[in-house]
């Protein structure tokens, strides 16, 4: 029997100083960019725990760090919702995700990454990672290790049990979360 | 008249700035009030699709989220029937109805706080301040996200056809508004296949002015000199309710929606009503407003648009 999908599925979990709403959380609700929303391929990988940064020019949300010159670097945010939730993208005809000139335009809530908190999530690329490695995001949005060059470093590995550095998901025995503590750290090269 | 008369505008300031949670309580509740009034008699959405209040057992869940759905029937379309000679089977036809989902989402303000000290200082209406920018701020929303879906349902773009009917329910034409082009514009939703009747109409201020220009030999004698005198209010033209907005950044000139009756139109539900929230601690008072609804046009066919002058404010 095929197993369904799961809210957890993909998840964002605050470990400590991230509980949604509350006043010091510095979260923003940004319209996803037309090359997500006009992808299926890409809205599909809009989930709960990736990286996305404001394009400078569609002003939305696009996956990953975005473009990164010696006097830009995209604050990153890691998003709260995934694509396909209700309250972030409805079918058409909807009035959530309606907007001007009749398409549809998702909208999630981020958190920006200078937010001091440390959070746990399944949107990682597989690696074995050790306390103290700085994180930057893939094209994708998901986390992974920074090696070297011009980039923005969004965490850093807290801790993690297991032998891969990860700790394994409250929610179903099969998945394993990274852990992390959010930072906003530029590199220029 | 507005006015629930539980806090006097004097008294309300006092409630605010009391560090009694209760009194604070109090104060919130009168501007939940005043605001929930002035958001019915105001929202074009509203007007347009009343809402229904969803209560908890009402929802619908899903397997793979904890989002709140709820899944709306639609009718099913049926096959004409025939006439046949005698001794003949009817033919079969499995029941399968199309269904529609509405989804939930939260509208709320910005918070605004303020140094209770500073707040003495304001001789102005402070109930009102709070709820008239709760009710702007909101409504904005509620309404641009309506006449959005609306306009998403129709395709995005004039003179295309909707998928769903076959026919084109955004009319683009050179026409000036006259008794002529304004009827001939209600024929675009009876010219679906569903032939609903537009029960509501919706055109910004500036538009309906081409309305007044309607000569005694156009309208009639008493409209004609009624709306000379007084100009348009909202009234039954045509057999339709015409809606007047100021909202000209969402309805342009020079265009009228038109929507069928509600229940051939869609559904506006809402989980939770406008409410203000309003708390004092220590001597910082905050309050914002928010509410969670969720609205869909179920039926494409219950929408149309005619832009007149050729879209020159589009």
């Amino acid at each position: 029997m095929a197993k369904p999908a799961q809210m957890f599925d993909s998840e964002l979990n605050g470990t400590k100083g991230l509980y949604p709403a509350m006043p010091w959380v510095v979260d923003k609700a940004v319209d996803l960019d037309s090359t997500i929303m006009d992808s299926p391929t890409n809205l599909a990988k809009v989930k709960a725990g990736r990286v996305v940064t404001i394009d400078p020019t569609s002003k939305r949300f696009i996956l990953g760090l975005g473009t990164i010159t010696t006097t830009k670097h995209p604050m990153p945010f890691v998003l709260f919702q995934n694509g396909s939730d209700f309250d972030v993208v409805g079918d058409d005809g909807n009035m959530v995700g309606a907007a001007p000139q009749g398409v549809l335009r998702g909208r999630p809530m981020g958190i920006a990454t200078c937010t001091s908190a440390e959070v746990e999530t399944t949107e990682y690329v597989a690696a074995t990672y050790v306390p103290g490695e700085m994180l930057i995001s893939d094209s994708d949005g998901k986390w992974t290790k920074y090696v070297s060059g011009a980039s923005t470093i969004c965490g850093v590995v807290s801790d993690g049990p297991n032998s891969d550095g990860t700790v394994n998901s409250p929610h179903d025995s099969s998945k394993k979360l990274l852990r992390l503590f959010l930072a906003y750290v530029p590199i220029n090269a | 008249m507005i006015d629930n008369g539980k806090i006097t505008n004097a008294g309300f300031l006092d409630h605010v700035l009391s560090n009694d949670p209760v009194m604070v309580k109090e104060a919130a509740d009168t501007v939940n009030e005043f605001t929930r009034v002035k958001m019915r008699e105001d929202g074009f959405a509203r007007k347009i699709l009343p809402p229904i209040p969803l209560s908890n057992d009402e929802i619908d869940r899903s397997v793979d989220t904890d989002k709140p759905v709820k899944i709306v029937d639609k009718e099913p379309g049926s096959p004409a029937a025939i006439t046949v000679p005698f001794a003949t089977n009817p033919i079969g036809r499995y029941i399968r109805a199309p269904r529609y989902r509405v989804m939930f989402a939260r509208m709320m303000t910005p918070k605004f706080n303020k140094d209770v000290e500073e707040l003495r200082t304001y001789h102005m209406d402070v109930r009102q301040v709070i709820s008239d920018n709760a009710i702007k701020d909101l409504l904005a929303e509620e309404d641009g996200k309506f006449l959005y879906a609306a306009v998403n349902a129709l395709g995005g773009t004039p003179n295309g056809t909707v998928t769903e009917t076959g026919t084109v329910q955004w009319k683009l034409s050179a026409d000036e508004i006259t008794r002529e082009s304004l009827v001939d514009s209600l024929k675009i939703m009876p010219s679906t296949p569903n032939r609903l009747e537009t029960a509501t109409a919706l055109v910004n201020n500036i538009t309906i002015k081409d309305v007044l220009k309607f000569r005694r030999d156009e309208i009639g004698g008493d409209l004609a000199q009624d709306m000379f005198l007084k100009g348009f209010t909202e009234q039954m033209l045509l057999g339709v309710k015409f809606i007047v907005t100021i909202k000209q950044d969402l309805v342009k000139n020079d265009n009228i929606f038109y929507f069928a009756e509600p229940k051939f139109l869609g559904k506006f539900f809402i989980l939770e009503d406008t409410t203000m929230h309003m708390k004092r601690e220590a001597f910082m008072i905050e309050f914002f407003a928010y509410e969670c609804l969720g609205a869909a046009i179920g039926n494409v066919a219950g929408v149309a648009r005619q832009t007149f002058n050729n879209g020159s404010s589009l």
